[in-house]
């Protein structure tokens, strides 16, 4: 009963609504063109083909093959491992595939004893006595039509007619009776198995593994890709992409409470001198990971990866500090002397140092 | 007919009556236009949630204001009228009487229209308990339980003062609903009114979450399920002039159903706050249902065995057999999206936007005009204006539920996957909640146009009954004759057992129907209010000060409930984005609880002390001023109206005798201490530089907002100790 976490993997999920709309829309266009250039004569030749209980058989197999959709979910479920969303795909085709085999093979062989059976033993009597399991008869009373239609005044109730609707006694169609048997034994299972044999992880100890799954692949990440940024090891960018895609976050996360170009707003100016909590990029970063809850700066650990709080960090000190805003909002906190010294122009600079 | 009275002997008494056609002509009109309005409030809400604008900056007008309007009145208005208009045409013609009432007839009616008037009047206006599907407030309440009942009571006398001697399985369906939907209605809306329009729910957090999706669980089964499935017993052999398939099976469906459905309520809350217990019958009990329920899909689409040829000309049978199997539909997803699993995944999104408008727009929209395109050229005596018109609609609505559910379904596996999906570092990958909602946007609009779509078709519909209605003349009344009960009462021993005894007792009948949808009920809801350990409590959660439950009460008139939940699951993906997950001891407090269904917004119970005071002004003066994209509504309005503090202290006492803990004389001090804590807003924001007064209702919101979920924060060894 993982089902959930399957969805953990699936990339690039933000493609799906508009494939989705290209697949609806292709769909009905092609409807519509059909549906324009079909011809006058193919149309009525459609509406002259006999409709019997064929359409109700064939409705109700597919019902049934729905049936198969969820067990192969389920065994999809217990039988892989955590995310191995390829097999499960497999699986559910290969469920796919056996249902539309099974409903063909059905309506072939159906079809088959229609062709080889002779005319005059056609009827029903004779049907009854002579064919073997799985016979067409056998199916007609699974489905629920035992009695022919032209016997039907034989299981006709008397006495029961009301404003002209009559009833009649068909015995309930087996398939229903075994699906309703079916879903008592599921019930009767699902509570033993979660309540009594304990064998389920009710809701909190669900989340418990969960979390020590998660756990597990961040350490494992880790692990692959060296310890990450934090507060006491950041160091300032000056220069290059980074920078520019601190602006891009910045502007994404940040101006609705700063302002695009940081004169501050509902939070203070981040263009003047004035720091509530330190200007170095240690404190910067710090403010942006951990939040300040009580004056309303939220924290951004889950939601911004340590290299781009990195960069707003950066872009803040490299970029934003020291520009002329439109608005500034009045200096708050304590005078923060330039934090670090952000050479005019870094590159002679760093020339000038390889040379020493 | 031919049976008894080819039988006749000269002791048969041939006893006259009328069939009173008046009544099913007003029901008609009104379900005809009542579902327009709420088809219309639908096809707009659809849209307010691409395009914020057509919130039209008005209090009235807001989303949150408008969707109970679209949902009370396609639920109560639509349907409620559909299915009265359907049962007095056929109630009396199976039992062979007038009903017993002329009187009650007529005073369902009026009574009736008046409550769906009263609600188109007090929700606009933010009058609201805030419980999906009962939002109408108390004495509303009182005037739905007088007409119900009153309803129930002409049915329940014409069948005892019938002539049929048995009691066909449509009018079993019919007093079940009417019986079930009584006992539903009158337990969901205790509450103690504090003025003639406000009240609060003299239940608590969990036990009110409880009561209220027993109820509104059974609201959809017994509303817009049994009565309907009744109607479908009457109008589609009729229709298709066959007799019913089986006899047995309609018993068996019919007593399996009622009792079933009333156990699944708790599927609604399934990763909630909620005893595991509780939900593992929701589970059970909702996959027990399939069958049962599949039950009447069988036996409606198998008394057409032998008519398939007439769907094919016929629209009224088109009608119907799409509705069936739209029912058939729903109610397969339903235990489906029952299952934990699923429910992780479809719970707070728009698939269940999707499932219930399958059922809403295909089986009691689509039953629905079937029965009507039948039956107003029948009592106007003449044939209907144009079957071409009608065949339109068929087409059109039909595409227009497919229109309308497509997207919504891949709406709710977008947004879901979105919400859980996290990246290799294990953060979210998608940790802005916007970015999950702006993706809908697309899809949002496709499903309005799906929504105008059968708002075309209902039109048209609309148009064609009218001119059916002028080319003929209604027959206001039709005289009918019948011998009397006492001459065909003809019980023998060799007799079905039931048909030898329920069905020649009505009042047997009716209480064994009640039994039976009581049991489920008195379960579930019995040991969540007397054990203790259900909801364990928390020492450090305390009741709301006067201002913040002044807040809530704002929160409750706006709907915020239903674009936000205060509830977050406890899975790795809410805690990571909302903060700890939600505790039953938490909403012990809570008269109503506010823990919603639908995500359009993010959760809001760990919102407390997340943003500053003037993060949340100018959030509600312009949402999209904080946040770029944003749906929600501006409440721009909030910012000047002044707080209504003559109520704190009736209020104050209400909560009281719910059993919330102020100090005695309390609510002496409260308007004190609320001033006290508005100041304390008003100076933060200052500091802000936001100017405003600290009686606005802005200003009470904030309170409330800044609570939430606040109670446990960095406390979580108290909720580890009381076992959760």
């Amino acid at each position: 009963m993982k089902f959930k976490n399957y969805l953990d993997s699936i990339a690039g999920i933000s493609i799906y609504p508009l494939i989705s709309l290209v697949i609806f829309v292709t769909f009905f266009v092609g409807l519509l063109w059909y549906v324009f250039k079909v011809s006058r004569s193919y149309v009525d030749e459609m509406k002259a083909i006999p409709l019997d209980d064929g359409i109700v058989k064939k409705t109700v197999l597919t019902m049934l093959g729905l049936f198969v959709f969820p067990a192969a979910f389920a065994q999809g479920a217990e039988a892989t491992s955590y995310q191995n969303v390829l097999w499960y795909t497999v699986l559910f085709g290969l469920a796919c595939v056996i249902v539309i085999l099974s409903i063909v093979m059905v309506q072939v062989f159906m079809l088959y004893q229609k062709l080889t059976t002779p005319q005059h033993l056609q009827t029903a009597e004779v049907q009854e006595n002579t064919t073997p399991m799985f016979s067409p008869v056998w199916w007609r009373k699974f489905v629920g039509f035992s009695t022919p239609l032209n016997k039907e005044e034989k299981i006709l109730l008397a006495g029961h007619e009301y404003d002209g609707i009559h009833e009649l006694d068909n015995r309930m169609p087996p398939w229903l009776q075994f699906m309703f048997v079916g879903t008592l034994l599921f019930a009767i299972a699902y509570a033993l198995y979660y309540h009594a044999f304990g064998f389920g992880e009710l809701q909190a100890q669900e989340l418990e593994s969960e979390l020590a799954m998660a756990d597990i692949q961040k350490k494992a990440y880790v692990e692959k890709m060296g310890a990450g940024i934090n507060e006491e090891n950041v160091a300032l960018l000056t220069e290059g992409p980074g920078i520019k895609e601190g602006g891009v976050i910045f502007t994404e996360k940040c101006t609705a409470c700063h302002a695009a170009d940081g004169g501050g707003g509902v939070g203070p100016n981040l263009t003047d001198d004035y720091w509530i909590h330190g200007g170095d990029i240690k404190d910067v970063f710090k403010v942006i990971k951990y939040g300040v809850p009580e004056k309303g700066m939220i924290s951004w650990e889950k939601q911004l990866p340590p290299q781009e709080m990195q960069k707003v960090a950066s872009y803040i000190l490299a970029q934003l500090h020291g520009s002329k805003p439109a608005m500034p909002k009045a200096p708050q906190g304590e005078l923060h002397e330039s934090p670090v010294e952000v050479p005019e122009n870094p590159v002679p600079q760093a020339i000038e140092a390889a040379k020493q | 007919m031919s049976a008894t009275v080819t039988d006749a002997t000269p002791s048969i008494q041939m006893e006259e009556f009328e069939y009173d056609n008046k009544i099913v002509r007003n029901f008609a009109i009104a379900c005809v236009v009542y579902g327009l309005v709420g088809v219309l409030v639908g096809v707009l809400i659809a849209f307010q949630l691409a395009y914020p604008v057509l919130n039209f900056d008005l209090s009235y007008t807001t989303f949150g204001r408008l969707r109970p309007l679209h949902t009370n009145a396609v639920v109560f208005a639509f349907v409620g009228n559909g299915f009265f208009m359907g049962m007095y045409y056929s109630a009396p013609r199976i039992l062979k009487a007038s009903m017993w009432s002329k009187k009650l007839s007529y005073f369902n009616f009026w009574g009736w229209q008046a409550i769906i008037l009263a609600a188109a009047i007090t929700l606009p206006m933010g009058l609201t308990t805030s419980k999906e599907y009962a939002e109408l407030e108390w004495p509303i309440d009182i005037a739905i339980a007088v007409v119900w009942v009153a309803a129930m009571i002409n049915l329940l006398m014409t069948m005892v003062n019938r002539r049929s001697e048995h009691i066909y399985a449509a009018i079993w369906f019919y007093i079940a609903s009417f019986i079930t939907v009584a006992m539903l209605h009158v337990v969901n809306s205790l509450a103690l009114p504090i003025s003639l329009f406000k009240s609060y729910s003299i239940y608590a957090g969990v036990q009110d979450a409880l009561v209220q999706w027993w109820y509104g669980h059974n609201a959809v089964a017994f509303f817009l399920t049994t009565p309907y499935l009744g109607l479908m017993y009457y109008f589609l052999p009729k229709a298709a002039n066959r007799p019913i398939y089986s006899y047995r099976l309609s018993i068996v469906h019919f007593w399996a159903l009622i009792f079933l459905y009333i156990w699944a309520g708790p599927h609604h809350l399934l990763y909630n706050a909620l005893p595991d217990w509780a939900q593992t019958l929701g589970v059970v009990f909702s996959i027990m249902l399939i069958a049962p329920s599949w039950g009447g899909m069988i036996n409606g689409l198998f008394t057409l065995r032998g008519a398939w040829d007439k769907v094919r000309e016929d629209v009224v049978l088109k009608f119907m057999v799409v509705a069936l199997t739209a029912y058939g539909m729903a109610t397969f997803e339903g235990p489906m999206l029952s299952l934990k699993s699923v429910n992780a995944i479809s719970h707070f999104t728009d698939w269940t936007i999707a499932h219930v408008h399958v059922g809403a727009l295909g089986w009691n929209g689509f039953l629905t005009f079937g029965i009507l395109y039948w039956l107003i050229p029948r009592i106007y005596n003449t044939s209907l204006h144009s079957q071409k018109l009608a065949n339109f609609h068929f087409w059109i609505g039909t595409l227009g539920i497919i229109f309308y559910a497509v997207p919504m379904y891949w709406a709710g596996w977008t947004q879901s996957s979105m919400w859980m999906q996290f990246t290799e570092e294990g953060l979210l990958k998608y940790p802005n909640f916007l970015e999950t909602v702006i993706q809908l946007v697309p899809l949002y609009i496709l499903r309005g146009i799906g929504g105008v779509l059968y708002l075309v078709g209902f039109i048209v519909m609309a148009y064609n009954l009218y001119m059916t209605g002028r080319k003929g003349t209604l027959i206001e009344t039709e005289a009918a004759r019948a011998p009397s009960i006492t001459s065909v009462w003809k019980p023998s021993k060799d007799e079905y057992w039931h048909s030898r005894t329920i069905e020649r007792k009505p009042v047997l009948l009716s209480i064994l129907a009640l039994i039976a949808v009581a049991i489920g009920g008195i379960i579930e809801l019995v040991p969540t209010f007397m054990i203790e350990s259900n909801v364990p409590t928390i020492a450090s959660v305390k009741p709301y000060t006067p201002l913040e439950l002044q807040g809530r009460d704002i929160y409750v008139r706006e709907g915020c409930y239903l674009c936000h939940s205060q509830m977050v699951r406890p899975f790795r993906a809410e805690i990571e984005r909302y903060g700890e997950y939600s505790k039953a001891g938490e909403f012990v407090y809570d008269h109503p609880f506010q823990w919603g269904s639908k995500r359009t917004g993010p959760d809001l119970h760990r919102v407390g002390q997340k943003y500053p005071d003037s993060w949340h002004y100018n959030h509600m003066e312009d949402p999209r001023s904080m946040s770029p994209g944003s749906l929600m509504p501006p409440y721009a309005f909030m910012l000047e109206a002044a707080l209504d503090t003559s109520t704190t202290g009736a209020k104050i006492r209400a909560m009281q005798t719910l059993g919330v803990t102020y100090e005695k004389g309390y609510d002496l001090i409260a308007n004190q201490e609320l001033m006290k804590q508005a100041d304390q807003i008003k100076a933060s924001l200052k500091e802000s530089g936001i100017e405003t007064k600290s009686d606005r209702e802005i200003v009470a919101l904030i309170a409330y907002l800044q609570r939430l979920g606040t109670d446990i924060k960095g406390n979580n060894t108290v909720a580890v100790q009381s076992g959760l």
